[in-house]
């Protein structure tokens, strides 16, 4: 009961977060009820930082159930937008402010159960924990989404070897303005 | 016969100028600071007048001149400039800050996470003093639109005070780096970090925000120099009792003048996530007790959503340093659609127009407008395109306000081509120089377009509330994205200019030795002739170069020439992706003549190698 009404008002918040956004209109973005979403208690044991020579880590085994659906990336897409994530990470994730998420590396992993802890926990250098904002399903739409722009980051850079840097300094390069000249 | 001795003569005192040791503390202000011929008539008042040698606080006075009475270096030897030595911090964030010199001392002060360090510069190579890393909070990283830039120290009393990153000021012991002080002045996780430089006003230390990209509501807060203890609080936006409008206003323009113009030139409360941070420079005027600060961009940045003037984003206060109490306020982009801010540094200047010596206040707008307001009441004196613009077709000279051009007004969902300038403005915060001796402002400035797309933003606290979807391009047809110009500003006009390829966003330095120091984003460390813009020296440094230059003499009483390499700040988010764009970097040179300094240069190696006890190789005859 208490879980349902937690979820309720998730929803009812991202509703309303969402209803502040122009750009957020369209489909619901509620995922298909049928849809089976990893536990809890099995993303929160991912470790950081897997020993190396482990074959597949925890974090890798876990799939994320709108992969590929197109339907959940194009609202993981909105979602990007409607939650100001753009202006951080740029059109496409490019990185700006933020780091790049189109596949020019990871800071915290890039594995979809990794995208999904980062999003829903936050990371320390600024990003928000939007587990407290958005239910589970609208999260892994977002990783959906990220994990859509996969192709981008086989892309050669265009930006020497500073796209490939980690460092939310160096992902700036590629600026918002670069970004969206791609778009 | 007369011409050469007179050549030689001025060569040997070059020389002599250049090797010999001065008397630091003997006070050069005089003739040092008197307008030559040819100059417009501008003078400044250089308080709190500190010793020639030193460089206190990042503007140097508190009327924000950048001017040095150091005249060692000049015309004749600049061309003569060596590095004598260098430190490297080795942090990759934008570097906008000059460093300090009090006594025998340099005080540097990093981009995040703002480790302070003290050089000892009476002993070669110039070591470190002592080291002070105060661990801000990483969550500020991800909230700085701009990168995580600081824009350098000031120096008061024994104390080194400056901003952090996460949004708090710190004063520490010049003299051991011992915090005496650490204060929170806002929660980085709601959007709001710190960038910008202190200034001391008797024991008030003026401290702003940052985060007009992020919804912060913009304020200026003073602390006690001692305790760090709030003084007062000014908002940039609300009630007349938060602005803190009161008995003392005047307005300058009938526009200006009403009840919480703050609070009522918005829609419903969007005041209170209204911008009109206040992350640029603050001038002080001792005569007439004023400091003047200007206000960033209103948030969001989409217009369509903020329908009104939105007082007072974009514009500039005259307020008592004491009480905060406002004595006037001008806005330069009223209802800002381009997200050009008014943070730009305020020169305090005094120069006749029309007979009469006037108090005047120099601003070169990111809107492309340079502004000559008169700083009694805030009123224009000249309002000139320092730059080609065309978002505006002029200023009225009836209100001060500018003459829209409806056809560049931003729209949502909807793209306006060719803005000019683009959303950083035709200059950015990167401060220009004034010389007494010509009269003149010099600064660094940008030529650059946008196409702009608005989207509506919903408001998330600490997400960025934007909405700007927007690329540049260089105006006109030349691709030269910089240039560095002086600038009259009794008349509002030109007097030269030196177009750059690369964006031009350093500060700049003005000397007696009738120099003008500037850097490019791509590297160029330059020399000019302040009086006719002849380049007289170059270096090609590290990496570019968006920090402030600054001159200094030197315990063995030489003078030197100090900037950072380290690109970055806004300037690699708008060129960073151009070919030929440089990597950061973090590395202060230090130049003299020659390159001589305690312990280096040529004829200062105190060193050599001798043969070491036991050796037994035996070089062959």
């Amino acid at each position: 009961m208490r879980a349902m009404t937690l979820r309720l008002a998730l929803t009812l918040l991202a509703t309303v977060a969402l209803g502040a956004c122009s750009r957020s209109h369209g489909d619901s973005v509620t995922g298909p009820a049928a849809t089976q979403l990893p536990a809890d208690a099995t993303l929160h044991s991912i470790p950081m930082g897997a020993p190396p020579g482990e074959p597949v880590s925890i974090a890798g085994r876990i799939a994320n159930p709108f992969a590929g659906n197109a339907q959940a990336v194009a609202e993981g897409k909105q979602l990007f937008g409607a939650m100001n994530c753009v202006y951080c990470h740029g059109a496409q994730g490019s990185g700006l402010i933020g780091p790049a998420l189109n596949g020019s590396g990871w800071r915290y992993g890039g594995t979809p159960a990794e995208l999904f802890n980062s999003i829903h926990d936050g990371r320390p250098q600024g990003m928000p924990a939007w587990g407290a904002r958005l239910p589970p399903d609208q999260i892994w739409k977002l990783v959906a989404y990220l994990q859509s722009l996969g192709d981008a980051s086989n892309q050669p850079s265009t930006t020497g070897p500073q796209a490939a840097d980690q460092d939310p300094a160096d992902s700036a390069h590629q600026g918002l303005i670069a970004a969206q000249r791609a778009r | 016969m007369i011409r050469p001795h007179r050549t030689l003569g001025l060569a040997l005192l070059a020389v002599l100028a250049a090797c010999g040791p001065a008397d630091r503390k003997a006070s050069s202000l005089s003739p040092a600071n008197r307008p030559q011929p040819g100059a417009t008539g501008a003078t400044a008042n250089f308080a709190p007048n500190d010793p020639p040698g030193e460089w206190r606080r990042q503007a140097r006075d508190y009327a924000n001149t950048r001017f040095s009475p150091l005249e060692q270096i000049g015309v004749g030897n600049v061309a003569r400039l060596k590095m004598a030595w260098s430190f490297s911090d080795g942090i990759p964030y934008g570097h906008e800050a000059a460093p300090l010199v009090v006594g025998d001392t340099m005080f540097v002060v990093t981009p995040y996470p703002n480790v302070a360090y003290a050089l000892d510069l009476s002993k070669p190579g110039a070591p470190i003093k002592w080291t002070y890393q105060p661990h801000p909070d990483p969550i500020a990283v991800g909230k700085a639109c701009c990168d995580a830039v600081n824009r350098g120290p000031t120096y008061a009393d024994g104390k080194l005070v400056f901003t952090l990153l996460d949004g708090e000021a710190v004063a520490l012991d010049a003299n051991t780096g011992k915090p005496a002080w650490r204060v929170r002045l806002g929660q980085p996780a709601s959007g709001m970090t710190i960038t910008m430089s202190p200034l001391v006003v008797g024991n008030a230390v003026l401290v702003g925000n940052s985060g007009g990209e992020m919804g912060v509501r913009g304020q200026l807060t003073a602390l006690d120099l001692s305790t760090g203890k709030e003084l007062w609080r000014g908002y940039s936006t609300g009630p007349d009792a938060d602005v803190k409008i009161g008995a003392d206003y005047h307005a300058p323009y009938p526009w200006l003048a009403g009840k919480d113009l703050g609070a009522s030139s918005w829609p419903g409360d969007a005041w209170q996530r209204g911008g009109g941070t206040v992350w640029g420079w603050i001038s002080y005027d001792p005569d007439l007790n004023l400091i003047y600060e200007g206000t960033s961009n209103p948030s969001p940045r989409v217009p369509a959503q903020r329908p009104g003037d939105n007082l007072w984003s974009s514009a500039v206060f005259a307020r008592d340093p004491k009480t905060g109490s406002v004595h006037w306020g001008f806005q330069f982009t009223p209802h800002d659609q381009w997200d050009y801010d008014g943070v730009n540094e305020n020169i305090l200047i005094d120069g006749p127009i029309g007979g009469q010596t006037r108090k005047l206040l120099v601003h070169l707008d990111r809107n492309g407008f340079g502004y000559t307001l008169d700083r009694s009441t805030g009123r224009i004196v000249v309002a000139k395109p320092f730059a080609p613009l065309n978002w505006a077709k002029g200023i009225d000279p009836a209100t001060g306000r500018p003459i829209v051009d409806p056809d560049k007004e931003a729209k949502v969902e909807e793209k306006v081509s060719n803005i000019c300038p683009t959303h950083i403005g035709s200059k950015d915060w990167q401060p220009a120089a004034f010389s007494p001796r010509t009269g003149l402002i010099y600064a660094d400035i940008f030529n650059i377009c946008m196409d702009l797309t608005d989207h509506k933003v919903g408001y998330i606290p600490g997400t960025p509330y934007d909405g700007m979807d927007l690329t540049t391009h260089a105006g006109g047809k030349t691709n030269k994205w910089g240039e560095f110009i002086a600038w009259n500003p009794l008349t509002g006009e030109r007097a030269w200019s030196i177009p750059e390829t690369f964006m031009t966003m350093s500060g700049v330095l003005a000397t007696a030795g009738d120099l003008v120091f500037y850097g490019t984003t791509d590297g160029w460390f330059r020399a000019v002739d302040a009086r006719n813009g002849k380049v007289l020296w170059s270096q090609k440094l590290s990496s570019g170069i968006t920090s402030q230059p600054m001159t200094y003499l030197g315990p063995d009483g030489r003078q030197y020439v100090a900037v950072v390499a380290g690109v970055g700040g806004v300037a690699s988010q708008v060129m960073g992706s151009k070919n030929g764009f440089p990597p950061r970097g973090g590395t202060l040179y230090v130049f003299s003549i020659d390159g001589v300094s305690p312990g280096s240069g040529p004829g200062m190696l105190t060193t050599q190698g001798s043969k070491a006890p036991g050796a037994v190789y035996n070089a062959p005859d």
